[in-house]
């Protein structure tokens, strides 16, 4: 039973870190470079992105670089070494999730009726106001779609976590890798449990998002 | 009292706007492309001009760059033809957006004042254009503003549901502190709720329908109720009062008599009416609702008048000598 359960919960317990990372990070800088269209602005959108058409072995491996005693990383931790802990999980999936999270608040603020920021102003609020309490709320859909994503993403994380964060059961061993080395080792039963928990959570979020986002428009 | 002067460079294009008036309402017409909503987001500081001053009752809130009070801190309200309303929030949010706990208290009386009722809790969704409006319209007065700017608010209603609206709003743009500037391609909304026209040409602001006339000083006559000069234009002889003391006999001038400052018909005057102001004779070659282009010697005299005359009928002008002003 553990072997089952116990993947599942770190792997939900580093979806969910990652998400929120994803969430914090991701729409702050769509919220920064939605409007712009120069050069340095394309770059930096480039490095967002990349996570999502590279190998995740070679972004697990930069990871490790990063982190390890000699990286950046390290040093801005104050030295504290994460790799093959839970964390290093959590950096690996919240990398790989943030381009999705990204590229959907982009096109929500993309979307967004510039006139209601021109209201908002006119009635007093001040810029953190205009965000939290019109251009958020309005572009809830795609906060919405990126954090399912995000989410699912980060819980099918395989590659790149297991270069950072390793497979140690009970500490790092997520779903995916349980999976991975369950065939391995040839224990079918836990492979197919897993499997099948897999798809239902995967299916579950999928579903429910996009009976809500139907809901909505057909509402609106 | 509304005093502006800008200046902003967009593209190749300079837009002048000069407007000093103590009017309630103005209305501000002109094709698309003139400048009319430019002028609208200067006024509420979402574009920056590049040089001049916009007071309103002596409050400033623009002076060439020394001065530039950001668009939140001048309570200014500004209603757009579309989404002047959050979707995701109900009418009282909408509402009660940015106001203290006092105005909230307000909202019902707004809501029923305007035929609205106690829709507080209703979804935007569900409101018809003209219910929208109005409560974008709710919301802007309760603000208190220094200046209300309307962007082609009402040109997406149909007839009756205009009608309706200019027909609530008038009294209470007149009753609240601030000034209305209203934007409109539609001349019958701007006759029907604006106290003076504009039209926004050649990238700059001139009154609508009031006769700009020019001519030289025939003669200046000292009168108890103050000098007045007599131009002559063409076959046409206008006497006005002297409020400058620099004029003199022989001076070139231009003066300006608003259309609204026009009396048609055969009124009973008293004599001394009779020896300083202008009583001349017309004919009527062209009416637009109740804009009159009156034929007068050589020139076209235009006039606003509540009686309707037929086409081609003779009428008579008259116009006070105080009523013929010297533009600077």
């Amino acid at each position: 039973m553990a072997t089952v359960l116990t993947p599942v919960l770190i792997s939900l317990k580093i979806a969910f870190m990652a998400t929120c990372f994803s969430l914090a990070i991701g729409t702050s800088l769509a919220y920064l470079l939605h409007k712009k269209n120069d050069k340095l602005g394309t770059i930096i959108e480039t490095i967002i992105l990349l996570p999502m058409v590279m190998p995740p072995t070679i972004t697990g491996y930069l990871l490790l670089l990063l982190l390890s005693n000699k990286g950046l990383f390290f040093t801005i931790l104050g030295g504290n070494n994460l790799i093959f802990t839970w964390w290093a999980g959590v950096i690996a999936s919240t990398i790989v999730s943030i381009p999705l999270m990204y590229q959907n608040s982009k096109s929500g603020f993309q979307s967004l009726n510039p006139v209601y920021k021109d209201i908002g102003k006119t009635l007093g609020l001040g810029r953190f106001k205009i965000i939290f309490k019109i251009e958020l709320p309005l572009i809830l859909p795609s906060l919405l779609s990126g954090l399912v994503l995000s989410f699912t993403r980060a819980l099918g994380e395989f590659g790149a976590t297991l270069m950072v964060a390793g497979s140690i059961p009970g500490k790092t061993r997520t779903i995916a890798s349980a999976i991975y080395f369950a065939v391995e080792s040839g224990d079918r039963e836990t492979a197919n449990t897993l499997m099948l928990i897999m798809v239902v959570i995967s299916f579950l979020l999928m579903f429910s998002l996009n009976l809500w986002l139907k809901r909505k428009r057909n509402y609106n | 009292m509304i005093d502006i002067l800008l200046n902003k460079k967009i593209g190749i294009n300079t837009y002048n706007y000069e407007l000093i008036t103590n009017s309630k309402i103005i209305a501000i017409m002109g094709q698309s492309g003139a400048g009319k909503t430019t002028f609208l987001r200067l006024l509420s500081g979402l574009i920056k001009p590049d040089s001049g001053y916009i007071k309103i009752n002596d409050f400033i809130m623009y002076d060439n760059n020394r001065v530039f009070i950001k668009t939140k801190l001048r309570q200014i309200a500004y209603i757009f033809q579309h989404d002047n309303l959050f979707p995701h929030l109900n009418v009282g949010d909408n509402i009660g957006l940015g106001l203290n706990v006092n105005q909230i208290e307000n909202i019902l009386f707004w809501l029923e004042k305007f035929g609205l009722g106690d829709i507080r809790n209703s979804k935007i969704t569900n409101l018809s254009g003209g219910e929208k409006q109005r409560i974008a319209l709710i919301r802007a007065l309760l603000h208190n503003p220094r200046l209300l700017l309307l962007d082609e608010a009402f040109s997406s209603l149909d007839e009756e549901n205009k009608n309706m609206l200019y027909f609530e709003i008038k009294s209470v743009l007149h009753s609240y502190k601030g000034h209305t500037i209203i934007v409109t391609h539609d001349y019958k909304e701007a006759m029907k709720l604006a106290d003076e026209i504009y039209y926004l040409s050649d990238y700059s602001l001139s009154k609508v329908w009031n006769n700009y006339i020019e001519g030289e000083i025939k003669c200046i006559e000292e009168k108890d109720r103050g000098d007045v000069f007599t131009i002559k234009t063409g076959r046409l002889d206008l006497k006005g009062i002297v409020l400058k003391d620099f004029i003199k006999v022989g001076d070139i001038i231009k003066v300006e008599i608003e259309s609204v400052k026009v009396k048609l018909g055969n009124i009973a005057y008293d004599k001394d009416d009779f020896i300083d102001n202008n009583l001349l004779k017309g004919i009527i070659i062209k009416k637009t609702d109740n804009i009159f282009e009156i034929k007068v010697e050589d020139r076209v005299i235009y006039a606003r008048s509540d009686i309707d005359y037929e086409l081609n009928s003779k009428v008579n002008i008259f116009i006070k000598y105080k009523n013929v002003n010297i533009v600077k």
